[in-house]
């Protein structure tokens, strides 16, 4: 089964276990590189969030095409929507069918490979038609463009949902989704980083599990001295920005106005996070390697040498589980160590619903009603394979999770508090930040060099693509 | 006697040849209509889109001279991409000119049945092509799963982020490159030293050249222009690399920039900027690129004139 909260850009893509959707990607991107050269026409223009370019003249940005104004009125019990989803996500979809008779839905389901909706609402802006009404999308990164000036596909949901059914949804969870004050998505799961524990390993070789991330320091140091050769986290993916820096505060990616980005690594939350790290890559108890690389299977999972990671609440059951063949029983979870000034947690991934832009008032509204329904309803939501972000929905689901007996302890408690302490210090921009930490800083990870010593290559290649995708980047 | 055979030709023939010639004129179209519409439809129109849309500007439309692509040249990823594909290129051409002649000259100086065998062997890799390619190179540079792990630990590459760093990246688009595209190429620069005189190899022979002059002082000076047409060819399709460095890139958490390539950075500002007009700017900037170098080529071995 496919993973719908993992992130689908070509930076978070899962190497190891996603073969096929690679060679399926890989069919995708031939067909689109001829494509970039000469298909296509315009785009959008307006925004909330979005750089300069791009643009604009058939597509979005006119009053036509652009978002309309979502005037009063009831929700339309009846009318025809045009919805994208992926096979995870279906069932939802045909739960919503059958419940809604009146509703016909023309479902598109794919599978979401890198960059391939968002290629498709490019080519749509260029046709000016073909949007669909309501759309998935597995990646909370792709909130960064859906809304934008570039692209102008997400409608703002201000006006369509009611604030107060808004408030409904997890602390923080919708922020990835909020740009100028105005909510474009409605999050479908969240996947707040918490602390995976090997707990057999750990009563084997007598450790505690920290708390915070100077006694993460010095357990890494001690399984170093004592059990070289065992991991407890890993730096070698985009993930390890969510996890480490996220989870320091590091404002590696915050927008702090209209297309304005603070990204400043040189900030001592960042500092705190790359000296804690510094010794624990030296001395090999945090792995440079990609969690999901062949190369982290060999040497640490398939042969029970992970004692801890630091990672979202998916990790469990869609990473340790088929892709160690970890035993029920083996990884428990713990709340994420804390730093003196800095509390909150990270996040790894997350979909979310966005309603076109395009679409005229009441569909828009049916479009609404729908993602709301899909996010909440417990029919589908109790055994969805991510924690929901709804907390109602998350209530019933909490109930169900502990059935798999895969945890070592019940993680319902855990998933529920780390879930009201997501950071909303890390935002969505037009491009993947994860992407910059993976092809700035893991080749230099690999050569050798330190967390530390990378803080600054990162940063300016933060900027430079900012930058390049028309923000304007403060410290 | 020259003269003598032209001049009833000039006189008498025009009737016949006139007669003859639309006949022959439609066959040569329809010969090739099936190609020329291929051409016009996924080659020449969207080239001229492309030229259409690099002059426009990016927001409003009109006409933008050259902003777009000054705009995309001052792009931090612009010149890099350009480095790391001109890299690729010259040792992938070399590399690959050197060793298809290499082989095919030792094919072409083969016995025929060993020749056949050798040619087929040759040819065999070219049937994996594109992406399926890719990824069987992915499984043999990656340490943990290659069944030439082995080789790779002896270079010191222990695992796929250190095979695949940035500084190995042309080596490594040079394997595949080599891997898919040389056995056609050693094929055609074979059949090219086929056309050779078996008179003139003779002749040569009989004057006393050695194996090793006879391919250089004789063969390679007769296949020239074939080398040449390989490595217009070559260029064209090299500097348009997309496909190798997109997909390792993926199957290794985006180690690789995603601008690696000039063709991924047209790529990106297409479907990532939404700037179609920039994107079109670089294609037109890899056209340039590949004319130019073909231009030369043409020039330098003087492709388009009579033997």
């Amino acid at each position: 089964m496919q993973t719908s909260c993992l992130r689908t850009d070509a930076s978070a893509d899962r190497p190891a276990r996603s073969w096929r959707r690679r060679i399926l990607h890989a069919g995708g991107i031939v067909a689109l590189a001829g494509a970039a050269i000469g298909l296509a026409a315009c785009g959008g223009s307006s925004s909330s969030n979005g750089g300069s370019g791009g643009g604009a003249s058939s597509g979005g940005g006119s009053s036509a095409s652009g978002a309309k104004g979502v005037g009063a009125g009831a929700t339309p019990k009846c009318g025809k929507l045009t919805v994208w989803t992926d096979p995870t996500r279906d069932p939802a979809v045909k739960d919503y069918a059958k419940t809604h008779p009146c509703v016909h839905l023309d479902v598109n389901v794919f599978g979401y490979a890198a960059g391939e909706f968002q290629t498709k609402i490019g080519l749509f802006n260029r046709e000016g038609s073909g949007w669909p009404d309501i759309a998935w999308d597995p990646a909370t990164t792709d909130a960064g463009w859906l809304d934008s000036a570039r692209y102008h596909y997400a409608a703002p949901l201000n006006g369509i949902v009611p604030e107060s059914t808004l408030k409904q949804w997890a602390h923080n969870s919708l922020s990835v989704c909020t740009f100028g004050g105005k909510v474009y998505c409605l999050r479908n799961d969240i996947a707040a980083n918490v602390i995976w524990y090997n707990a057999p390993l750990m009563k084997k070789f007598g450790y505690q599990v920290p708390t915070t991330w100077a006694q993460y320091e010095a357990l890494g140091k001690k399984v170093a001295a004592q059990h070289p050769g065992y991991v407890i986290g890993t730096i070698g993916d985009g993930y390890a920005e969510d996890v480490y820096f996220w989870g320091a505060g590091c404002p590696s990616n915050e927008l702090v106005g209209t297309n304005k980005v603070k990204i400043d690594t040189t900030d001592p939350h960042c500092v705190q996070a790359a000296n804690m790290l510094d010794p624990l890559v030296k001395d090999g108890s945090v792995s440079t390697l990609a969690v999901s690389s062949a190369d982290f299977a060999k040497k640490y999972g398939d042969n029970n040498h992970m004692l801890m990671e630091i990672g979202p609440t998916w990790y469990g059951l869609f990473e340790f589980k088929p892709s160690f063949k970890a035993p029920n029983g083996t990884w428990g979870v713990a709340m994420p160590p804390t730093w003196p000034n800095f509390k909150d947690t990270g996040d790894v991934g997350g979909g979310i619903w966005s309603v076109s832009s395009h679409a005229s008032p009441a569909t828009q509204r049916l479009a609404a009603s729908m993602a709301e329904w899909v996010d909440t309803n417990p029919m589908y939501q109790a055994t969805a394979p991510t924690y929901p972000a709804n907390v109602n929905a998350a209530k019933v689901w909490l109930k169900t999770v502990n059935a798999s007996h895969f945890y070592a302890n019940n993680p319902a408690s855990v998933f529920s508090k780390s879930a009201g302490i997501i950071w909303p210090g890390s935002s969505e921009l037009l491009f993947s930040t994860d992407n910059v930490w993976a092809d700035t800083v893991v080749p230099g990870l690999v050569k050798g060099k330190s967390p530390s010593s990378l803080l600054g290559a990162w940063g300016t290649a933060l900027k430079n693509q900012a930058t390049a995708f028309g923000y304007q980047v403060t410290h | 006697m020259t003269v003598a055979t032209q001049v009833p030709i000039d006189v008498e023939v025009p009737a016949r040849a006139a007669r003859r010639r639309p006949r022959r004129s439609f066959k040569g179209y329809a010969f090739v209509s099936g190609y020329l519409a291929v051409l016009i439809a996924l080659g020449i129109l969207p080239t001229a889109y492309a030229l259409v849309l690099a002059f426009e500007k990016s927001q409003g439309g009109g006409f933008a001279g050259f902003s777009n692509f000054i705009a995309t040249a001052k792009d931090y990823r612009f010149l890099p991409a350009f480095a790391n594909v001109g890299v690729y290129l010259v040792i992938w051409l070399v590399s690959m000119t050197v060793l298809v002649l290499i082989l095919a000259l030792l094919v072409h100086n083969a016995s025929r049945r060993q020749s056949a065998v050798f040619r087929f062997i040759y040819y065999l890799p070219g049937a994996l092509v594109g992406a399926a390619s890719v990824i069987v190179w992915l499984f043999i540079f990656d340490p943990a799963v290659s069944p030439f792990a082995f080789v790779l630990r002896w270079l010191g590459l222990h695992s796929f982020d250190q095979t695949i760093q940035g500084s190995h990246l042309p080596i490594i688009f040079t394997l595949m490159a080599f891997w898919t595209g040389a056995g056609g190429w050693i094929l055609v620069m074979y059949g090219a030293l086929n056309n050779i005189s078996v008179d003139l190899i003779e002749a040569a022979r009989l004057d006393g050249c050695n194996p090793l002059q006879l391919a250089i002082r004789v063969k390679l000076p007769l296949i020239a222009k074939w080398v040449a047409y390989m490595v217009i060819l070559s260029i064209a399709a090299g500097s348009q690399i997309f496909v190798e460095p997109t997909l390792i890139s993926s199957a290794a958490g985006g180690v690789i920039s995603p601008s690696w390539s000039p063709n991924q950075l047209a790529y990106n500002y297409a479907f990532q900027q939404a700037d179609f007009n920039g994107a079109s700017a670089i294609a037109l900037d890899l056209l340039v690129f590949a004319l130019l170098c073909a231009a030369i080529i043409v020039r330098r071995f003087k492709l388009f004139e009579a033997r």
